[in-house]
């Protein structure tokens, strides 16, 4: 038995498959296809969420700034900072490029790579230092708030916050990312061993 | 153009798939994906690249999404032929059959490779396709035949021993 018998036999095979496009299936979606659909409804729910955060933290600026000093519109002048980069490293992780299959597989699964690396990156350090930023500039908020408070209610204050952002974060981390993780590297690692195959 | 190479596209399908109707659902996803990436088409490669390209991405997306295609089920060899079909005809059909288990032995991105061999893509179109390194798609490609050889070889001793 050679190669070439085989090859032969192969193409010779009957081939009773449709070729009429209109009756295809149209609602097949790969993982990667519905995780991006999946990505990009949870990047739209965050937008409209700070975008909330925008309106409410603007109102507070605007009424409350004559009562207050620089730290406080420093606070909220970089809080709106840090939620704009933090929108754009989420968004950052969606493919916004058309998908190409015409592209050669090496190129089509890097590209993914790219996107999945990014979405990877952005749970296991940049959600983190997102949390770090955030509890400073609130703690630089709340100081001068609570200012004039007595040192019990500025420590109260300071103790709960610091236990909402630490304690979300950490509970996140272990439940909801936990398992976004592990999809992500299910997918990352199928995707690495058919380059390898390639390369 | 996808007429055109439609059988060819089936046979991929089934090199990558074992199972029919799990081909037939790849092979349907490959010319809708062809359909709509068909305006796209500047012809800056061969035709036969485009559709091959497209055919090769949606199958390794198609098994992100379907994890089922892993598991081998009984090979088809063992079954008897039907009684009414010529003695030629039957022994060819087993041949297919078993050349098809052997495939599907092995390991799912050479499936993919082996496909476009038996396809008689040469080593240029298929680092094409691919994406890889020419030298290296030889090495891989020898090594590949010679294994589903001695899987043929291996099952045709089996099958005896029955």
């Amino acid at each position: 038995m050679n190669f070439e018998d085989l090859q032969k036999n192969w193409q010779s095979q009957p081939v009773n498959a449709l070729t009429d496009t209109t009756l295809l299936k149209k609602d097949l979606q790969s993982k990667w296809q519905k995780h991006q659909r999946k990505l990009m409804l949870t990047n739209i729910f965050l937008t409209l969420s700070f975008i909330v955060v925008f309106a409410v933290v603007g109102w507070v600026y605007f009424a409350y700034r004559s009562d207050f000093g620089w730290q406080f519109s420093a606070s909220i002048g970089t809080m709106y900072l840090l939620l704009i980069i933090y929108l754009m490293v989420s968004w950052r992780g969606y493919a916004f490029k058309k998908e190409y299959l015409d592209v050669s597989s090496t190129d089509y699964i890097n590209y993914q790579l790219l996107k999945l690396s990014w979405q990877r990156k952005t749970i296991t350090t940049w959600s983190l230092v997102y949390a770090v930023l955030l509890w400073l500039i609130i703690m630089m908020y709340e100081l001068e708030v609570t200012a004039r408070g007595t040192l019990m209610f500025k420590a109260t204050t300071i103790a709960i916050t610091s236990a909402y952002i630490f304690g979300t974060t950490i509970w996140s981390r272990f439940t909801k990312q936990k398992k976004q993780l592990a999809k992500l590297d299910e997918m990352i690692a199928e995707l690495n061993n058919i380059n390898k195959a390639f390369n | 153009m996808v007429k055109d190479n439609h059988a060819a596209i089936y046979r991929i399908c089934r090199a990558y798939l074992y199972d029919a109707s799990q081909a037939d659902d790849l092979y349907q996803e490959i010319l809708y994906q062809a359909w709509k990436s068909i305006q796209a088409f500047k012809g800056e490669a061969k035709v036969s690249t485009w559709i091959y390209r497209i055919a090769v991405n949606t199958a390794i997306n198609f098994n992100l999404k379907n994890k089922r295609h892993q598991h081998l089920p009984m090979p088809d060899f063992f079954q008897p032929a039907y009684e009414e079909t010529l003695p030629e005809k039957q022994a060819q059909e087993a041949q297919l059959n078993k050349l098809r288990y052997c495939i599907s032995r092995l390991e799912t991105q050479d499936r993919l490779i082996i496909s476009l061999v038996l396809e008689d893509k040469s080593y240029k179109d298929i680092a094409e396709i691919t994406g890889s390194n020419i030298n290296n798609v030889g090495v891989k490609i020898s090594r590949i035949k010679a294994r589903l050889l001695k899987l043929m070889e291996n099952s045709k001793q089996y099958n005896d021993e029955l």
